[in-house]
């Protein structure tokens, strides 16, 4: 394919895939690997879109699929990648949420993601990932305790 | 939760590895190559209905015996090769059929026309002896392998729902054995995975005939694709089986009881969405044997 074409792809969408997948993944070189492996999927499988909006929930939802397969075949817990907890931009406020973030177990941390970071509906993550709303629903709701439970142990409590 | 946004968005890729995507995309994906891959898609096709219409002429040839059965555990090659068109793969939404545990009957292997043999199943006096439990089977395909299950699991007659998943009910040559079939998500069946012991030994142990309902679980992801089994041995100690790297083989691994009681338990959670599942698929999770 032509190199203006991918760099127009890897423009529109690159961050917020790797955004996606590395939050889940955790780690740089394999969130890369993932939105690569999506990138390629929409190059290579070229579905048919209704609108950009359908395109976009497809890529989520296969980067979602692919990092967790990724996770899947992962045999041990790794630590988080430092990278990425420091962002180049990031402020000190910013490097604690995200490391609280990372904490959260995967279950919640995707929805937690999706909505608050993404900005998609419930009834549109439970379509991404494959549950109910109901579950989505309960998922956010004790992702946001559990991120707030780390973040005030670790950095609430523990500064005090 | 403004902050975390804030915070999220800051993650991102940096210019210089936006230029090594680019380039590794651009590399990736010849010109020409979703023309290619239709024209392999439709050959795969033909191929996959002359499979499937040899196969039902088999069946239709197939006196009603019990035969052995097989499980096919696909690798990690064959689940690139099993990608659908939605582009959708492990542990996605899509319309995969529920692979594994995938449980086919083959050509039996006594000769045809024998009275006994040809009675129904249900109805028969199982003289055969159990089998042991055979090793894992040889490779018969790039990337697919067959177990061969023990004799016992092919004589299975009942079959019903289960909020968790899909139960099976097998009847052996002493005894009724249950089984249950459970589905669960990535990260679910990823955080039973990582609980099991390493060291994983390819014989296959003696199952127990008359083991409990939560002494034989099947564990399977979103795609129906075969995770784990776990299961009782014949000394009671509890054991998981699963895929090894390659997929071609089953792998045996020791469970502590503590183990085994804290799986159980997970799966039991109605918060990790098994009811769901099982309610929204109607039980047919696996397909159960005639």
């Amino acid at each position: 394919m032509d190199e203006q074409t991918a760099k127009q792809l890897v423009d529109t969408y690159g961050d917020m895939l790797y955004r996606i997948c590395a939050v889940i993944l955790r780690c740089h070189a394999d969130a890369e690997d993932a939105v690569q492996e999506t990138l390629l999927r929409l190059l290579t499988k070229a579905p048919a879109f209704a609108d950009e909006e359908h395109r976009k929930a497809w890529l989520i939802t296969v980067a979602v699929n692919q990092s967790r397969s990724l996770l899947r075949r992962r045999k041990r817990l790794i630590p988080t990648d430092p990278a990425l907890l420091h962002p180049p931009d990031a402020d000190a406020e910013d490097r604690r949420i995200l490391e609280a973030l990372m904490q959260v177990p995967d279950s919640f941390r995707i929805p937690l993601l999706l909505h608050y970071g993404e900005g998609y509906k419930v009834r549109e993550i439970a379509g991404m990932i494959g549950k109910s709303s109901s579950a989505v629903k309960m998922r956010l709701s004790k992702g946001r305790r559990l991120l707030e439970e780390i973040y005030r142990k670790d950095y609430l409590e523990g500064s005090s | 939760m403004n902050k975390l946004e804030k915070s999220v968005k800051r993650i991102r890729l940096s210019e210089a590895d936006k230029g090594s995507l680019t380039q590794r995309l651009t590399e990736e994906v010849p010109h020409g190559s979703v023309l290619s891959r239709t024209v392999m898609r439709i050959a795969a096709c033909a191929v996959l209905a002359a499979g499937v219409a040899g196969i039902w002429q088999i069946t239709k040839q197939m006196p009603q015996q019990g035969p052995p059965v097989t499980m096919q555990v696909p690798s990690a090659q064959t689940d690139a090769a099993q990608q659908t068109e939605t582009g959708l793969t492990d542990g996605e939404a899509s319309d995969t059929a529920a692979a594994v545990p995938q449980e086919t009957a083959q050509e039996p292997t006594a000769p045809a026309g024998n009275d006994a043999l040809s009675q129904p199943q249900r109805d028969l006096p199982i003289a055969t002896a159990p089998q042991e439990p055979t090793a894992p089977a040889e490779t018969h395909e790039p990337g697919q392998s067959q177990i061969h299950l023990p004799m016992q699991y092919a004589v299975g007659t009942e079959y019903s729902k289960h909020p968790y998943g899909a139960l099976h009910i097998y009847r052996d040559a002493e005894d009724v054995m249950v089984r249950l079939e459970v589905q669960l998500d990535a990260e679910e069946v990823a955080e039973i995975l990582d609980m099991l012991p390493e060291d994983g030994d390819m014989r296959a142990p003696e199952k127990t005939a008359n083991a409990d309902m939560e002494d034989m679980v099947i564990l399977s992801d979103a795609e129906g694709q075969f995770c784990a089994e776990i299961f009782q041995d014949a000394e009671g100690c509890i054991r998981a089986a699963l895929p090894d790297e390659d997929g071609s083989a089953l792998r045996y691994y020791e469970v502590e009881p503590s183990v085994f009681e804290t799986i159980v338990g997970m799966i039991s959670m109605p918060t990790c969405g098994m009811a769901d599942d099982a309610a929204s698929t109607g039980g047919d999770l696996v397909t159960p044997l005639s």
